[in-house]
């Protein structure tokens, strides 16, 4: 069955209409709110969340890319996630003797050498730290660009805003992500340094 | 001089802001040659593209991740709420809606009720139509007491119209009920002549004319043929209305419950 199919069983009420597209657009979903939020179950959560809120807002859609209304409720998801992370740091024990978050498992698989496989965990590590340093507007414009390849045309649909606005948050924050990285230069694995 | 460094500074601030762009090509031809003109001039800026353009790559290199679970949903974590509204009252039409089915319950059932048990109008006697049989045996019976009391036979016509007109005096009466069967088995046009106040009917005439009761034709005096209408009937029709509508008015306040 195709999308504008489904969309429109969804938009009737069929549930397992809208649970195929959720199938379809899960793992976009998911990637792009690891990347804004850095946390797995705060990512997971965001998703559950934002796939709840546009069951409830199919009515809305009129149109236009799913896709990219899709990820403007994750992305809405993800601020919300994050105002409310702000409000309740993790206090757990966990969370302060483990130190950081573990890299989640990636879906391809590179069969690399252990140690290189370890030096690539580590640089994943320190670039979505350095991610998680940037002001959320840059952070989920720079995800979108660069983690999940979309255009610029689909990020300004996806935030809602301007090209001129997506072509500046992009930039700033690609150049401050830059400095960031270039200030932990000895930390970066040898050939990755900047 | 000093002119020539400020705009060679403006242009390499510019030029700098462009680069993300630049290296997206998401320039305009104009900004593209600001950019290469800038590169061509500062070693500071293209090593600023350099690390940029790795920053970049490493960004693009990141994995991509696999979720934790899958986020299909439940019709549990839906609820109701999510569901698509059937027609819903707002809250205030609501309440009414339970208010008048209550009333509506209440006013059908007594209407259903009292339809059993409601009494014939007066005036509705006396235009049904009677059993032909017993009333011609009524005007027999009259006629022989009138022989024997004044010893002059009456019309047989004049007592019908004097017995019309005692049970049923006004004139607008077939306006109401346009062809009861005579009310003493006389034949419509009888009937017409009886009820209708005839000046030239004197006393010689009604003396010489002593008609024996007419009988009618049986279907005449079926009601099936005689459109009359009913009133009792509206009760119950307005209950069953009425009903219809409250159990209308009750879907709805459920549903919007």
């Amino acid at each position: 069955m195709d999308e504008p199919q489904l969309i429109s069983q969804a938009q009737k009420g069929s549930l397992a209409a809208f649970n195929q597209l959720v199938m379809a657009y899960q793992g976009t979903a998911y990637n792009v709110a690891y990347r804004v939020i850095g946390d797995q179950e705060a990512a997971a959560d965001a998703c559950q969340e934002a796939f709840l809120k546009a069951y409830r807002a199919l009515k809305q859609y009129q149109g236009g890319s799913f896709k990219s209304w899709l990820l403007r409720i994750v992305t809405n998801a993800c601020y919300d996630q994050l105002r409310h992370t702000k409000r309740r740091p993790a206090t757990s024990l966990e969370d302060l003797t483990e130190g950081g978050e573990q890299e989640p498992p990636a879906l391809t698989s590179h069969e690399d050498r252990p140690e290189e496989h370890l030096l690539r965990e580590e640089l994943h590590e320190m670039l979505q730290a350095g991610i998680n340093q940037l002001p959320e507007d840059q952070r989920v414009v720079v995800v979108l660009s660069d983690a999940q390849g979309f255009s610029y045309q689909e990020i300004a649909e996806i935030i809602n805003q301007p090209l001129g606005t997506v072509k500046s948050r992009l930039s700033r924050g690609r150049r401050r992500l830059r400095d960031i990285l270039m200030q932990q230069r000895e930390l970066l694995p040898e050939q990755y340094r900047l | 001089v000093a002119q020539e460094k400020n705009e060679s500074q403006s242009n390499s601030e510019q030029a700098r802001e462009l680069l993300s762009a630049y290296l997206d090509g998401e320039v305009t031809a104009t900004e593209q040659a600001l950019v290469e003109h800038a590169l061509a001039a500062s070693s500071e800026l293209r090593e600023d593209l350099d690390t940029l353009r790795q920053t970049i790559t490493l960004i693009v290199g990141l994995p991509k991740v696999a979720a934790p679970r899958p986020f299909t949903l439940s019709e549990a974590d839906i609820g109701p709420a999510a569901r698509p509204k059937a027609p819903s009252l707002p809250a205030w039409m609501s309440s009414w809606a339970m208010l008048t089915a209550a009333l509506v319950c209440v006013v059908a059932g007594g209407g259903l009720f009292l339809s059993g048990t409601f009494p014939t109008p007066p005036s509705e006697v006396a235009l049904a139509p009677q059993p032909i049989e017993s009333r011609a045996t009524e005007a027999e019976e009259d006629l022989a007491l009138m022989a024997q009391t004044t010893g002059t036979p009456k019309s047989f016509k004049e007592e019908v119209t004097a017995e019309s007109d005692e049970a049923a005096p006004a004139p607008d009466r077939r306006a109401v009920s346009p062809a009861p069967v005579g009310a003493a088995g006389v034949a419509p046009s009888q009937e017409a002549a009886a009820v209708s106040p005839t000046p030239a009917r004197d006393a010689s005439s009604a003396e010489t004319t002593i008609l024996p009761p007419t009988p009618l034709p049986v279907e005449a005096a079926t009601p099936a043929e005689v459109p009359t209408f009913d009133y009792n009937i509206l009760l119950p029709l307005t209950g069953i209305a009425l009903l219809l509508f409250a159990g209308l008015g009750a879907w709805l306040a459920k549903h919007k419950a």
